[in-house]
């Protein structure tokens, strides 16, 4: 009695209000996005209105810093008044005693805090703020003090690689719940900076497998990836809700103009939600029906996991190949069945 | 025992399958309707869909707290052999039991 999957509209919708930051990260994506045609708080109302209707169980907030955005707080009462549950990413910069108790009141289901390295000084070098590491630690600790659930995203590069696990230690100090760790994307900054910056496959291949057996030791906080090509490993015992990348099948992304995109790191437009019916989009828009059922290629094609990880995470391979199908640049395997 | 839906459980009718589902159990393509996930369940990042004949327990679920008592109702409901209702659904509710997404009180 528990059947095949299709969803009639995403579970998750993510959502920018705003481009500007505080912050000029060295692997942001949306450096070079407009601020200039933002829709405007009532658009926004209208926005939850229609993701409402649409039954959107969750709206994630990133960016740009949302704390910048002037009607955040007021957005998201709207928001949770029509019972979607939201939640934001922050770098926490400006994320005191005070915020925490509004961001309480206002009822966020969670708040997540960017912390790059468990050093201070690579932290704030990959931010690209002196004192950011600090600051977010204190976030966390507001928020903790607020009773406001807490997870901490890191994105992973050269700078983390080797230590990502001593982070652990101090996200305890907080009762942080949840620890992501985002493959690197190669899109705005990130790839303009990702020979610096981005692992090699086989870096990536190393860093999975200490993720992993740190994942299996952890027991008190949740440690989660967003890269299918986890797949990959065999000690991978994850079963996420579907298979392959997420985006265009479980969510979707808005930006701050109303465009719509499968994710926040693909800069394909699928339509606006403003002029055009996102039903519609998410029903019959051909770039989601090849996200949703790609075509193995090159070394995919015997792959004993293609079925599993769908060729990896579409964002990157639309990035640096300029196509959907082909194999994930980050894919460590040479060909033929798992190494 | 009694059985329980915890608070923390996301549901949503997914009303465009749904629709299809009835269509095709309206021809009699019960097997086409049984393979439909018209109710998406999540709860801490575990999702399932569940089918017509699943949501009906589902739904069953929210008044009636016994496997016996829902195994009644669906069995008189769709004239179906008691016991033979009662295995499958216990079979559903331990699997749902296993996933998270129901407890017992």
């Amino acid at each position: 009695m528990n059947k095949s999957f299709f969803l009639n509209a995403p579970l998750t919708i993510n959502i920018t209000l705003s481009y500007r930051c505080n912050f000029n990260c060295i692997h942001c994506y949306s450096r070079e996005e407009d601020f200039k045609n933002e829709l405007t708080f009532k658009q926004l109302k209208t926005v939850i209105d229609i993701l409402a209707s649409w039954k959107v169980p969750f709206l994630n907030i990133g960016g740009g810093e949302p704390l910048i955005y002037p009607h955040l707080f007021e957005f998201v009462s709207y928001a949770t008044s029509k019972g979607i549950q939201c939640s934001m990413n922050t770098n926490g910069y400006l994320l005191d005693r005070e915020v925490a108790k509004k961001i309480k009141q206002t009822g966020f289901k969670s708040i997540g805090v960017s912390i790059d390295s468990p050093e201070e000084e690579k932290h704030d070098l990959f931010r690209n703020k002196k004192g950011s590491f600090k600051k977010a630690l204190a976030a966390l600790e507001n928020l903790y003090l607020e009773n406001v659930k807490t997870t901490v995203s890191m994105v992973i590069s050269k700078l983390n690689f080797n230590n990502f696990q001593d982070l652990i230690p101090i996200l305890r100090q907080y009762k942080v719940a949840q620890l992501f760790l985002h493959n690197y994307k190669c899109s705005g900054l990130g790839y303009k900076n990702m020979e610096q910056y981005d692992l090699t496959p086989e870096e990536w291949k190393d860093f999975y497998s200490r993720a992993l057996q740190l994942k299996k030791i952890t027991k008190d906080i949740i440690i989660s990836f967003d890269d299918p090509i986890l797949h990959l490993l065999p000690e991978y015992e994850d079963t996420p809700l579907v298979k392959g990348s997420t985006c265009g099948k479980l969510s979707l992304n808005i930006k701050s103009n109303g465009d719509i995109t499968p994710c926040g790191f693909m800069p394909v437009i699928l339509g606006n939600i403003i002029k055009d019916d996102i039903t519609k989009i998410w029903k019959d828009s051909p770039i989601l029906n090849i996200l949703r059922n790609p075509i193995p290629q090159g070394k995919c094609i015997s792959c004993g996991v293609f079925e599993n990880c769908l060729g990896g995470c579409k964002a990157r391979t639309y990035m640096l190949t300029g196509e959907f199908h082909k194999p994930d640049p980050h894919c460590w395997k040479k060909g033929g069945d798992i190494e | 025992m009694k059985l329980k839906i915890p608070d923390d459980i996301f549901e949503r009718v997914e009303e465009e399958n749904l629709k299809q589902a009835q269509e095709c159990i309206e021809k009699g393509m019960f097997e086409e309707a049984e393979n439909i996930g018209v109710l998406t369940l999540i709860k801490s990042g575990i999702m399932t869909q569940l089918n017509p004949m699943g949501k009906i327990i589902w739904d069953n679920l929210k008044t009636l707290n016994t496997i016996e008592s829902i195994a009644q109702k669906v069995s008189k409901e769709f004239d179906i052999n008691f016991e033979e209702c009662y295995r499958d659904i216990e079979c559903f509710i331990q699997d749902l039991i296993k996933k998270g997404f129901i407890t017992y009180e």
